[in-house]
């Protein structure tokens, strides 16, 4: 897992990712070292259990794939098996292509927690 | 699932580290083998007892079990020999208001805060908490967003269920918008602002909301939605926010959620505290939709 993460930060636009359990907590990560695993795994599902409730009451569906927008980068999260992947994306990155590109990962990391 | 706990149970005899241990507690955890995350969690506590995160680990397992005294003991042990772990105190803090004992959940959060100032949810947490304490109101009933009536569920804490992190937080809440900006809503109540973004083919409806997930004027969404969809996408906004203070990332614009049968975009302008969500088919573009949702709110004066 930890060396799909290392291919998936070698991409470009890509400024960290991690794999997060239902539960809130890091399952594999590749982010910056001034950034807290931990809290940020926990915001994450915390943020994925959010738009789930939304995505229920509003009858849209199961989320596939949530994107936030800052003023300087992004957040894309995607569910993959059991778990979330959360990557980090910097500000200049083709977010259109970044999807396509991260899509083989999320398949090879939702077959290998299938396993 | 069973090849990366394999391949974690290696890493913890060869190299062991306190990353490793929590993953796999995790990882056993999620899989349904509570004896052997407890376990694991036991070796690492016995390794490394300065791992706060382990004791977090397996205070969950004793959740899960029914056995909360336990895991309070757990998490008390935990802060004790590692005073900043985050997760320990967050989730001992949501037991003690589960427990009513607000006055320690407001200490416990306020240590948060002395070392890391910025964390807002923690920051409206204890704002809350001391409101509450203060008698602001029933200290039985947690404190609802806007339209709560409607938004039970995201106010519930279920430890048991979904883990402490993810269910231990509130809403933040941001200043009330100006009344300048009011009066222009309502002046557009009748629906002329969200005219262009509504109109497009494929998009159900949407919301102007105010700071506190209230809704100012809608159009399209059936009766009742648009309080709903105010108060939830100010929920996942504020989410949104505490995800940016943990990257360290700069202010939030926009948010869009990708489902099976359709998808929804909130927008936020910096300075106005409107938001704009909106509701559409999963056709439309969401570049398109945020573009839209963008130009409403221009239109309306607000940006």
């Amino acid at each position: 897992m930890e060396q799909m993460l290392d291919q998936l930060v070698k991409l470009r636009g890509v400024g960290g990712c991690m794999l997060v359990s239902p539960e809130g907590l890091p399952m594999a990560s590749h982010l910056r070292t001034d950034q807290d695993e931990d809290s940020f795994a926990a915001l994450v599902a915390e943020l994925v259990t959010r738009s789930q409730g939304l995505a229920e009451r509003t009858a849209i569906g199961t989320p596939q794939m949530l994107h936030v927008n800052f003023a300087a980068g992004a957040v894309a999260i995607m569910a993959a098996g059991p778990s979330y992947l959360a990557v980090i994306v910097d500000p200049n990155a083709n977010l259109a292509l970044l999807q396509l590109e991260l899509k083989p990962f999320v398949e090879a990391i939702t077959k290998r927690l299938a396993i | 699932m069973d090849s990366e706990i394999s391949r974690l149970q290696k890493k913890v005899e060869n190299y062991p580290s306190p990353s490793a241990y929590n993953r796999l507690a995790e990882l056993l955890r999620v899989s349904g083998d509570a004896e052997r995350a407890e376990a694991v969690c036991r070796r690492c506590i016995k390794e490394f007892p300065r791992n706060g995160q382990a004791y977090v680990l397996q205070a969950n397992v004793e959740v899960g079990r029914g056995q909360r005294g336990e895991a309070v003991r757990l998490l008390r042990e935990g802060i004790a020999n590692d005073p900043r772990c985050y997760g320990g105190l967050r989730m001992l803090a949501e037991l003690c208001v589960e427990d009513r004992e607000l006055d320690q959940a407001v200490g416990l959060l306020q240590r948060i805060l002395e070392f890391r100032p910025q964390d807002e949810q923690v920051r409206s947490r204890v704002g809350e908490l001391q409101q509450r304490l203060a008698g602001g109101f029933n200290q039985n009933e947690a404190p609802k967003p806007a339209a709560a009536e409607t938004s039970t569920d995201e106010d519930t804490i279920d430890l048991s269920q979904m883990g402490s992190l993810t269910t231990a937080t509130r809403p933040t809440r941001r200043p009330t918008p100006p009344p300048r900006a009011l009066a222009r809503v309502s002046a557009g109540s009748a629906g002329g602002p969200l005219n262009g973004l509504v109109s497009q083919d494929g998009v159900r409806g949407a919301v102007i909301a105010d700071s506190h997930g209230r809704s100012l004027s809608e159009q399209g969404l059936p009766d009742g939605t648009a309080d709903l969809l105010a108060a939830l996408a100010n929920d996942v906004s504020s989410a949104a926010d505490a995800v940016k203070d943990a990257i360290g990332g700069d202010k939030l614009i926009s948010w869009t959620i990708i489902a099976d049968q359709g998808q929804a975009v909130c927008y936020r302008r910096d300075g106005d505290d409107l938001t704009l969500a909106a509701l559409a088919d999963t056709s439309v573009k969401a570049a398109l939709l945020e573009l839209r949702a963008r130009q409403a709110l221009i239109d309306l004066g607000a940006g």
